[in-house]
């Protein structure tokens, strides 16, 4: 085969993979639009009376706190006070090397406490449990440091009700938010498993732990991510719930049926993206148990997460979640093409492996190729400037169709101005930021094969949300 | 050129493929384009929206307010494009008053012609403006849309079909009881917690009887729901129905269920009987029960509950004897001596730390 020939076979392999992946994403954005827009129509108003009765399902929210002294006492202040009618906060401390234990015991009076839990999950050892004198409703367990997975699995031991919601504790969430999530476990009791929507706090005013004003970064790192987001849950989410195939209920907010994630084994410890891996697992072994079950996405209970600014964070980051999407397409694969598989098997998992796994080594071996054939003169110029505005442009229909579907839904941000820079950064995003992207993913994808060790990296905090007082 | 590589040249470099791109592109751009006004136009909707409804807002609230106190007799004609804001503000006010304090807006509402603008929403193509109106119809309790509205209870979907249940028992909660009770025991897209919202609601004494009706006739209905709801509406009657459940053979649940919901001690030999099921969630509603109906007698009983192998059991029981008022701390702690157990032990020792703070 000559070079020429070479060429030739990978462009028309890159023409197919181009057509499956946009209209992969084609589709998923119109059953976005669709599910959005039911949502809207039928969730704006309560047409019901707004009071509690007592049949409303009590949650724990557990809250894995690692070295967060500078932020955890506002962000467990702010869990204390959601409005939801029966709830309880585990804070774990994941064995914090800063004075985070101290906060807490100091800013939320804490005394030792007996607890005589049930050791279902096994987990590093626990120090010491710790109850509020000033909010009983808030315990807090002391333990070695085992990683997010195995704070959230001590958390899951303590945890006295039927559902439990994974926060972090650094995020910030809004106070009706829990009442909206829960809302699927009592329309559909095989409900396992609920995610809702994170959105980035840079650039956002914030009041005692609570997002008082939403407003868009000045960094432009941050501000992409913004776009990103909007992408990644408007329709990268809400387009697979309705077939019930959603792949990831994001770690920073998500509520679970406690006895079903117990039965699976609770989160993995040896794995970097354990929110995701979970979800995986859920949809595995209920499909091998032939157990009626259901994982959905809400668009509307808001969770707000501090993105990273520096290129340094942003690279750990996102090294860490193409990790995590390896281990946990790898852990379970078997759900692929599976006799008993449904939309997961069949439509979520190759896609995830197709476009989402596969997407950043496909992305930059075909602008090597296209590079290096333009200049060796098997490829016209024209061909050349085709491909990359093709690329290019599907790519800002993509950002700019989720700030639609945000400007069709929730309207949260409210000036003129903050949508024309989300258009703006929308399309600048595709020229140089994706690419970037890529090549993390890429990296994280040739440390997962080679066995690397995996880490959780630093997250360098700016506070970059104005705190009013 | 084999075949293969005249269609691989063919699909990379021909003219018509450079033309399908160009096309493509053009098309992408144009979609961009359009999607990119088609925002701006919604913004900009949403911003005269705003503005009108802060208009609204600044001329209708005070007078909204004021005919809670006094009739309104000098009311500015409501003009057709404020009727749906006037009636989202409307029912967000109604649904704040108590009952009894809400005459005096039906009035209001009633004189300045709401409900002919309520009604026309009821055949609104978007089911926000639908629900609007339905709720607007049930608190002004008009009863010329009845059938329009049951129909809309009985076919719709979730949301707009408990909208339209709820209407109805404000229009006339006996009339709807006696016509819809069954859609509570059938639709079960209808979370019982929300139904229970809406029958809490209302009031009506007669809930109870259809509910206890339902538990004993053996109707087909989901046991579960009625006595959740026989528990949330603390129906006086449920002990009838619970002996009379209880004799028969119940599922778990059904059974737990039961204990959940009794209040009346004089079921409490029945409540006994249940400690040993070999249902583990029947014996953690077991020893809740004894804490909440249980006499000195039934000291021994929890202490029994104390050694059982579920954690949860033996957990609940322990809350139950320090709930007691025949037990206090010093009896507690010599009760956790006489215990073997160290597991048990524990759960104690965490009892007695709660019963301090909680």
């Amino acid at each position: 085969m000559s070079i020429a020939d070479f060429f030739l076979i990978t462009q028309a392999i890159f023409l197919v993979y181009f057509i499956l992946l946009h209209g992969s994403y084609f589709s998923l954005n119109v059953l976005s639009i669709i599910s959005i827009w039911n949502y809207m129509q039928e969730r704006s108003i309560s047409g019901l009376p707004n009071t509690y009765t007592g049949l409303e399902i009590p949650v724990s929210i557990i809250a894995p706190a690692y070295n967060e002294e500078a932020t955890i006492t506002n962000s467990i202040k702010a869990l204390l006070n959601l409005n939801y009618p029966d709830f309880e906060v585990i804070v774990v401390n994941d064995g914090s090397s800063d004075s985070t234990m101290q906060v807490l015991i100091n800013e939320f009076d804490l005394i030792i406490f007996p607890e005589a839990y049930l050791s279902g999950l096994p987990t590093q050892k626990i120090r010491q449990v710790y109850i509020s004198k000033k909010f009983p409703s808030l315990r807090v367990l002391d333990k070695d440091n085992g990683g997010k997975a195995d704070a959230l699995n001590a958390g899951i031991n303590v945890s006295r009700f039927s559902l439990f919601c994974a926060v972090d504790a650094d995020s910030i969430i809004q106070t009706n938010s829990l009442e909206k999530i829960v809302q699927p476990f009592l329309e559909e009791p095989t409900t396992v498993a609920v995610g809702g929507t994170v959105r980035i706090a840079n650039g956002c005013s914030v009041r005692n732990g609570f997002l008082v004003k939403a407003g868009l970064p000045t960094n432009l790192l941050a501000l992409f991510q913004v776009a990103e987001y909007l992408r990644g849950f408007l329709f990268g989410r809400l387009g697979w719930s309705p077939l019930n195939a959603l792949l990831i209920i994001s770690g920073a907010f998500g509520v679970f049926h406690k006895e079903t994630v117990v039965s699976v084994g609770g989160y993995l410890t040896n794995t970097i993206g354990e929110d995701m891996e979970l979800i995986a697992r859920l949809h595995r072994l209920l499909r091998a148990r032939n157990v009626p079950y259901k994982i959905s996405f809400v668009p509307d209970p808001i969770c707000w997460t501090e993105a990273p600014e520096d290129l340094k964070t942003l690279r750990n980051q996102r090294i860490r979640w193409q990790r995590g999407l390896s281990e946990s397409l790898a852990k379970n694969i078997s759900l692929l093409f599976g006799k008993n598989s449904g939309a997961v098997g069949w439509l979520a998992m190759p896609f995830m492996l197709v476009f989402e796994w596969f997407g950043p080594i496909i992305e930059l071996l075909g602008i090597t190729l296209v590079i290096i054939g333009y200049y060796a003169g098997y490829l016209s110029a024209e061909v050349t400037i085709i491909f990359f505005t093709v690329a290019i442009g599907f790519g800002v229909l993509l950002s700019v169709v989720a700030v639609l579907l945000e400007e069709m839904s929730f309207h949260i941000y409210p000036k003129l101005r903050y949508i024309f820079i989300l258009l703006l950064v929308a399309i600048l995003e595709n020229f140089g930021y994706r690419q970037l992207n890529s090549v993390w993913r890429l990296i994280a994808t040739y440390q997962w094969a080679m066995g690397h060790k995996a880490s959780w990296g630093e997250m360098k905090r700016s506070a970059s949300w104005t705190e009013q007082e | 050129m084999t075949g293969t590589e005249s269609i691989l040249a063919y699909t990379t470099n021909s003219e018509d493929v450079v033309q399908i791109a160009i096309f493509s592109i053009g098309m992408v751009v144009g979609l961009i384009i359009i999607i990119f006004f088609q925002i701006v136009i919604l913004r900009i909707i949403l911003i005269i929206r705003n503005r009108r409804y802060e208009k609204f807002i600044n001329l209708w609230r005070p007078i909204i307010m004021e005919s809670l106190a006094v009739p309104i007799d000098n009311a500015p004609k409501l003009k057709p494009r404020h009727a749906k804001y006037f009636m989202l503000e409307w029912n967000s006010l109604y649904d704040k008053l108590g009952r009894g304090s809400q005459g005096n807006l039906v009035q209001f509402a009633s004189s300045i012609g709401i409900n002919k603008y309520a009604s026309y929403l009821l055949i609104a193509r978007q089911p926000k403006d639908r629900i609007t109106g339905i709720i607007t119809l049930g608190h002004l309790r008009i009863t010329g849309l009845w059938d329009i509205l049951k129909a809309i209870a009985e076919n719709e979907t979730l949301v707009l079909s408990l909208a339209s249940f709820r209407a109805l028992l404000h229009i006339d909660s006996v009339r709807a009881l006696g016509e819809l009770f069954p859609l509570i025991i059938k639709r079960d897209d209808w979370p019982i917690s929300m139904v229970a919202k809406i029958l809490k609601e209302v009031e009506n004494t007669s809930i109870c009887s259809y509910l206890v009706s339902s538990a004993l006739e053996n109707d087909g209905a989901d046991l579960s729901r009625v006595i959740q709801l026989m528990d949330v509406l603390q129906c006086a009657s449920f002990g009838k129905v619970f002996s009379q459940l209880l004799a028969k053979e119940q599922s778990s649940q059904v059974i737990s269920l039961c204990m959940q919901a009794l209040r009346d001690p004089q079921y409490l030999s029945m409540v006994k009987d249940y400690a040993t099921h070999q249902d583990a969630g029947v014996r953690i509603s077991v020893a809740s029960a004894l804490g909440r109906l249980g006499t000195k007698q039934d000291i021994e009983l929890l202490i029994s509950l104390l050694l059982d192998d579920d954690w949860w059991v033996r957990y609940r029981a322990a809350q139950s004897l320090s709930k007691f008022p025949f037990v206090d701390k010093t009896q507690f702690l010599e009760i956790e001596q006489r215990i073997d157990n160290q597991n048990t032990k524990d759960i104690m020792q965490q009892v007695l730390a709660e019963w301090d703070i909680l």
